[in-house]
């Protein structure tokens, strides 16, 4: 198992403090302004339309396992489409490889019915584990957009090859089609099959974006002065080295050659 | 309320150890050695610090970790070091040495799942045969399946009979190559895809096609053969590089930047438990 070094662990300590730091200001009622992401805002449209025409949306949560971070976003997801499904009184169909993954969707898709007053419309059998394996599960999940006449698709979490065998067939139903990853050799297979796409840590900042939870808006903003960090960081970098060479007191601090 | 706060506690203290294990070092660091082995026996190891030899008791909690020539450690019994070798060694201070049993719990948590996966198929596949849906017939022979799978199953390892016969039958001479059926479909759906892509539509479209254009030009003989009368920096195969190692790496660096702190972010939420709507209604 690999160790925090020096530098990685004052970048941790310091990451974790500006994020915690916003959260509380942002729940004691400072909460900032967010980007508008197209993608996510286009997610409300799609479930009103899936709504509109009377059948049910699918919800992917992507082939990582519960811890992944990217999944853990993706159920953050879950919990806004499932709460807007069941406020317009429509119905998701959840499908996933991963058998961990079935109870939390089950509990996110239920709990979501219930706080919209409609426990009535929540359907166990819609949380569905499809087959153990990406492939297999690709081939099942358009199976069930085939047989349900689904019109809307949502793909979120952390893909691998299997992403464009669930959103070509998608593609072909004429479903508006909403996908969002962190893995980056995937998002133009989603650019290309997908009507909206949600690049990497934009996944991470739908929950905030979606419920504009003072939280969720603190942790993003705590993201963004971390990422300055980081910017300052490598432009100290690059300037300190390309004037005074690679072996300047910046660069022996921040360890870059250690 | 009580089981939010326990599932909240239990998250604490499980995130808290993987936490401390990763920033606390291996070794109790003020009487860590480093330095190059000079010789190992069964009760002493022999390092030389600073043009200094020292001699190193082994105990059972001390570790040693050599360096590999990337720089990044690996943890070795001391039998195992060879003169030269440089090292680092101290006692243990325990969190590495329960990592492994931690992981197995979990893993045998995930192993539990697996139940849990079986069930929600079970349900789906025997309420279809109940309320006779269209293509019920398909729900037995998933229940046909499974109990057939579970027999072959039982064959894994065998080195004859009827049960290594089963068991080729279904995982080698039916599911592997259905799943290599299924890999093959994405060529077909890549060039869908890719015509999709194609269709100038707007500018950020266009700027895409024509990077795509010159990227696969570069990659191809025919490329070079089309520009090689023109200067270095506008030949296909040089511009196709300087997109792939240059635009596309920075491009990609800063999203791994963006990523990396929203990694750090997603985990804090989850760790305290400040994550609302997925796991707890309300904050705690």
């Amino acid at each position: 198992m690999e160790h925090a070094n020096l530098q990685i662990l004052v970048a941790i300590v310091l990451f974790s403090f500006l994020i915690l730091w916003k959260i509380l200001t942002a729940r004691r009622g400072k909460a900032g302004f967010i980007r508008r992401i197209p993608g996510l805002n286009e997610i409300d449209e799609a479930i009103g339309r899936a709504t509109e025409m009377g059948r049910p949306m699918i919800f992917h949560p992507g082939v990582g396992e519960v811890q992944n971070v990217g999944t853990l976003a993706a159920l953050g997801v879950l919990g806004h489409v499932a709460r807007k499904a069941a406020q317009m009184g429509s119905r998701v169909i959840v499908t996933t490889a991963i058998p961990v993954v079935v109870p939390v969707a089950e509990d996110i898709v239920k709990q979501a019915y219930t706080q919209a007053g409609r426990p009535d419309l929540f359907n166990a059998e819609d949380i569905r584990f499809l087959a153990a394996s990406g492939d297999q599960l690709a081939l099942a999940t358009a199976n069930v957009m085939e047989r349900e006449k689904t019109a809307a698709h949502f793909f979120f979490g952390m893909y691998d090859y299997t992403s464009l065998l669930l959103t070509e067939p998608g593609q072909r139903t004429g479903a508006i089609q909403i996908a969002g990853t962190d893995q980056y050799f995937q998002v133009p297979f989603f650019i290309a099959s997908c009507d909206y796409t949600v690049i990497g840590e934009e996944l991470y900042a739908a929950s905030a974006y979606l419920t504009r939870d003072p939280t969720m808006l603190g942790s993003l903003i705590g993201q963004d002065y971390s990422k300055i960090i980081v910017l300052a960081v490598i432009l100290l970098g690059a300037l300190s080295t390309t004037l005074l060479g690679s072996q300047n007191l910046f660069v022996q601090l921040i360890g870059v050659y250690r | 309320m009580t089981k939010r706060r326990f599932i909240a506690l239990v998250t604490f203290l499980a995130g808290l150890y993987y936490f401390l294990e990763f920033v606390v070092p291996p070794t109790v660091p003020w009487r860590t050695v480093r330095g190059e082995v000079v010789s190992v026996t069964a009760d002493f190891l022999t390092l030389r610090v600073d043009g200094q030899e020292r001699q190193i008791l082994i105990e059972p909690t001390l570790k040693v970790y050599r360096e590999r020539p990337t720089g990044a450690p690996e943890q070795v019994e001391p039998s195992q070091l060879r003169p030269g070798d440089h090292v680092s060694a101290g006692p243990t201070t325990y969190l590495s040495d329960w990592l492994t049993s931690v992981n197995s719990f979990f893993i045998v948590l995930g192993a539990m799942a697996w139940g849990m996966g079986l069930i929600s198929l079970a349900m789906v596949h025997s309420s279809n045969i109940r309320r006779r849906r269209p293509e019920w017939y398909s729900s037995v022979l998933f229940f046909l399946a499974v109990g057939g799978g579970i027999v072959a199953g039982l064959g894994y390892g065998a080195q004859s009979g009827w049960l290594k016969e089963a068991n080729d039958v279904v995982f080698n001479y039916l599911l592997r190559p259905m799943s290599s059926t299924v890999f093959s479909l994405l060529a077909f759906h890549m060039a869908t895809a890719s015509y999709r892509a194609f269709r100038v539509k707007s500018g950020e479209a266009a700027l895409m096609m024509t990077s795509a254009f010159i990227v696969m030009l570069g990659q191809i003989p025919i490329g070079l053969w089309l520009t090689h009368s023109l200067p270095s920096f506008l030949q296909l195969p040089v511009m196709a590089q300087w997109i792939l190692y240059i635009a596309n790496s920075a491009a990609v660096r800063g999203m791994w930047f963006g990523m990396m702190v929203g990694a750090i972010a997603v985990g804090l939420r989850f760790w305290l438990s400040l994550e609302r709507g997925a796991f707890f209604d309300r904050e705690l």
